[in-house]
């Protein structure tokens, strides 16, 4: 498939302004769908076009549009984005994208979405945009949005519809929805300069469709149809006289009304499927044969290792890389841990190797013997000691509370669910021993003391408790003496808020005051 | 796409293991997976089970001590074929693990063989969703392809509606194991690139759990691989499946290598210039083209130079303008005062250059 010369020219001077990300750039399978009426990118790397559109925006802005979509496939916004509402996904996705690139003066046909319109701050993840728009969706509209894919279906069944319109019956009823946006007032209404004027309106509006729209009496709860309100606020947040997205949606209206299910509008709110994770009604399917056969899961994430490789290689020798790239592919080539998961499999592990752990052993006969075989058959009692838990706790007034306590709350956590409920000893230890007490949850804890460290001194408390536990965790900074041997048939856990040395018979993890 | 990877594993006598959250329809799936199949499914809930169980009952007879298998292997061991599933593996205790390894990997009960055509398919909750859950012990994990099973929403809700489909499985062809070899070839090939992926002990205990390189698993992976190119399955069921042998570190280095061998030899490309096929994919094509081009450069002769013009323009010709021009753009400026101006490709790129900012 040969592309229009503005778009192989647009797609051209990305790559010359930005080498790195090549191997994307071309990675990219034009698919020319003529009444389109802008530019898409599906979940399977495929770049629908529309020839028009080609001559109607700039080489800058078409790059800019190109470079917009390729983000959105490098950050697996499809992937992350699956079975959130797909328009409220995009907006989000949007955001997250656009903040990078309006910093970068890229440069954006119309109105893109950012954040500052979400009324939230700048690079936040998707994720945290998606929560903020629902709330702001759902503060005029009880109940009609709980993030399921499928809430305007229990919204409109209410009118009397019937949710038998599957497959069939998808394409002239969300046409007709499409038709009813851009009347419904929307567009008129005033630039949402603030959140409170935006979710005003949008109640507005809302209130308004929703009659002509039950009065269909036909059920758009197939096709993940967006919600009314999520229309409205995509309408409004286009800015009221905007030639270029008037053209666009008189073109594709105009062109094949059977086909502009769903205008696509980039770097706006619809993207096409890269950005949500669910098939448009105008894309193809999933990768097989033909010209453009799409590229699959994994295909996609070795062309992501690629471009981060490349980007990692291009921020040793030249200094314009943007920071949110190196970033990325800093994340993606060296994917850091949550610190989390490593402290619970570190402290199952301790529980379960400690002497006697829940195990089965031949010490003395099950009570299933003699019950089976005449007495012939030997068999194993399962015996399940509960091991006992110090936990030590750095006072010396590095580590703040708020890290402690969260630390705390996954080990007593990670230890209920092993089937302890006898609390742990939490002894609060900075060059001597301030407090040892029994605590059973993590608000219970008090540490005290600061100024000088020797954790050599917690673990010597520790060994003297009865019963004496056989793991112990330290939560620490790092910087303190230790004792030169392990105690005595205890394990040692030493949770380190920091990278700093620790003795060879513990284990290390280097926790964090945000995790991933 | 799970229950195709699961089914080709099934057939290739891979021993899988399902990680998912609870009440997701692994179980479901596996049941459907063995009727489509036409298999016995024998279900071993592990985490009830004790290690004799899997071990065999020790029995005081006259020979000695007998390791009795339970009733379960036996109709196994009769029916000649069938799936082992044993759910909630990870919440077994350790030495319910230890006595599973034999059971995995060798297929032996107590001491009652089963038959070589009986699949093991194990499930399990990730540690940090169970109840009570244990990690799976390192070689345990090592003996199992494992897939993760994620719920697709929107498959869900077709399922809720219109009924659950009966999955579509794969049937491998009786010829499949003739595959193997140039598969193990392939796998041996990639080891000998990279020595260090040969072995690669989980370093922290959140990963002992999981799939990681070693040669057992290798060998897996490349049966594996073998099996899913005998049904042309595509190239994400094959990567899940390498990937839940191998993990997914080790599979990702193992697929670009594969890729890049598909890649023709830019020396090759150079001498015959006419014969030149561009490869389907741009960011393929791209990789050839500037490869093509850096080796042109690298040792320019006038040959070489009009071969380079003449391998792009043949590109060019094959839809591949905006890529060829990317590389021409290097090309040209790598162009010596004795060398002459290819008037009739440079034309071509022009326009192109001009509009896309490069000149």
């Amino acid at each position: 498939m040969t592309m229009p010369t503005e778009l192989q020219a647009a797609r051209l001077r990305l790559v010359k302004d930005r080498p790195y990300l090549a191997a994307a750039a071309w990675a990219l399978q034009p698919v020319e769908k003529p009444g389109l009426g802008t530019l898409a990118v599906d979940m399977w790397w495929r770049l629908y076009f529309d020839p028009a559109v080609a001559t109607r925006w700039t080489i800058e802005e078409l790059a800019g549009v190109i470079y917009h979509e390729i983000a959105h496939l490098l950050r697996d916004h499809a992937g992350r984005m699956q079975g959130f509402e797909p328009q409220l996904a995009n907006l989000a996705a949007d955001a997250e994208i656009n903040d990078d690139l309006l910093y970068e003066e890229v440069c954006l046909p119309g109105a893109p979405i950012t954040p500052a319109l979400l009324g939230r701050p700048d690079h936040l993840l998707a994720e945290e945009y998606y929560a903020a728009l629902q709330m702001q969706q759902s503060a005029p509209h009880q109940g009609a949005s709980s993030a399921q894919p499928e809430p305007s279906g229990a919204d409109q069944s209410q009118a009397g519809t019937d949710p038998q319109g599957d497959g069939s019956g998808q394409d002239p009823d969300s046409a007709q929805d499409t038709a009813s946006a851009p009347g419904s007032g929307g567009t008129d209404d005033a630039q949402p300069a603030d959140r409170g004027d935006a979710s005003r309106s949008e109640t507005g509006d809302s209130d308004g469709s929703e009659p002509g729209d039950g009065g269909k009496s036909i059920s758009p709860s197939s096709s993940g149809q967006p919600s009314d309100s999520s229309i409205q606020l995509e309408a409004s947040s286009q800015p009221p006289a905007d030639p270029v997205g008037d053209g666009r949606t008189g073109g594709s209206t105009g062109g094949s009304p059977g086909d502009g299910v769903q205008t696509p509008a980039p770097g706006a709110g619809r993207c096409g499927s890269c950005a949500t994770g669910r098939q448009e009604p105008w894309e193809e399917g999933p990768p097989g044969e033909g010209e453009s056969p799409g590229i699959g899961r994994a295909e996609a994430e070795l062309i992501r290792r690629t471009v981060a490789r490349q980007i990692a290689e291009a921020s040793e020798s030249r200094g314009d890389i943007p920071g949110h790239w190196a970033r990325w592919a800093q994340a993606q080539l060296r994917p850091r841990i949550d610190w989390r998961r490593e402290l619970a499999a570190a402290v199952r592990h301790a529980v379960a190797d400690v002497a006697g752990a829940s195990d089965y052993s031949y010490r003395r006969p099950a009570r299933r013997q003699g019950q089976i075989g005449n007495g012939k058959v030997i068999l194993p009692a399962l015996r399940r000691p509960v091991p006992s838990v110090a936990v030590i706790v750095d006072t010396s007034g590095s580590i703040n509370d708020m890290m402690i306590g969260q630390a705390l709350a996954e080990i007593s956590g990670i230890l209920r669910g092993l089937g302890r409920r006898e609390g742990v000893h939490v002894i609060a230890c900075d060059s001597q021993v301030q407090t040892c007490r029994r605590v059973f949850r993590p608000d219970q804890v008090h540490l005290g003391g600061g100024g000088g460290t020797d954790m050599g001194a917690g673990l010597a408390e520790a060994e003297k408790l009865k019963p004496r536990p056989q793991v112990a965790i330290v939560i620490t900074d790092g910087r303190t003496p230790w004792p030169g041997a392990a105690p005595r048939g205890m394990r040692v856990i030493v949770a380190l808020t920091e990278e700093e040395k620790v003795p060879s018979w513990a284990k290390k993890i280097i926790i964090e005051g945000r995790g991933i | 796409m799970k229950s195709f990877s699961l089914a080709i594993a099934i057939q290739a006598g891979a021993p899988v293991l399902a990680w998912g959250p609870p009440g997701t329809g692994k179980t479901a799936t596996i049941h459907a997976v063995g009727a489509a199949l036409n298999l016995p499914v024998e279900v071993v809930l592990a985490s009830i089970r004790e290690p004799s169980d899997f071990s065999g009952l020790p029995i005081i007879r006259e020979a000695g001590v007998m390791m009795e298998p339970p009733a379960w292997a036996r109709r196994l061991a009769v029916s000649g074929k069938g799936i082992l599933f044993l759910d909630e593996i990870s919440t077994a205790p350790p030495a319910v693990q230890a006595a599973l390894l034999r059971v995995v990997l060798d297929r032996v009960v107590g001491d009652l063989p089963l038959p070589t055509s009986v699949a093991v398919v194990a499930a399990a909750n990730p540690p940090e969703q169970a109840a009570g859950g244990w990690d799976l012990s390192a070689p345990l994990a090592n003996r199992f392809c494992h897939i993760s099973w994620s719920l697709d929403a929107a498959a869900w809700v077709n399922g809720m509606i219109q009924g659950w489909p009966i999955p579509s499985v794969p049937r491998l062809p009786d010829d499949w194991e003739a595959g193997i070899p140039a598969a193990r070839a392939l796998v041996a090939s990639f080891i000998r690139h990279r020595p260090l992926l040969l072995l690669q002990l989980p370093q922290s205990e959140d990963q002992a759990g999981k799939a990681w390189p070693s040669p057992r698993s290798w060998d897996m992976a490349s049966r594996l691989l073998a099996a899913s190119d005998a049904v042309q399955a595509g190239e994400d069921v094959a990567a899940s499946l390498i990937a839940g042998c191998v993990g997914e570190g080790a599979a990702m280095e193992f697929l670009a290598w594969r890729r890049a061998l598909d890649l023709p030899d830019p020396e090759m490309v150079l001498s015959d210039p006419d014969r030149f096929r561009v490869p389907s994919r741009g960011d393929q094509a791209y990789a050839v083209l500037t490869a093509v081009v850096a080796a042109a450069i690298k040792t320019l002769t006038r040959d070489r130079w009009l071969a380079a013009w003449a391998v792009l323009a043949c590109a060019a010709e094959q839809g591949a303008k905006d890529i060829a021009a990317a590389a021409a753009k290097a090309l040209a400026a790598a162009r010596k005062p004795n060398l002459p101006l290819p008037q009739k490709e440079l034309r071509e790129f022009i326009p192109l250059l001009q509009k896309g900012g490069l000149m």
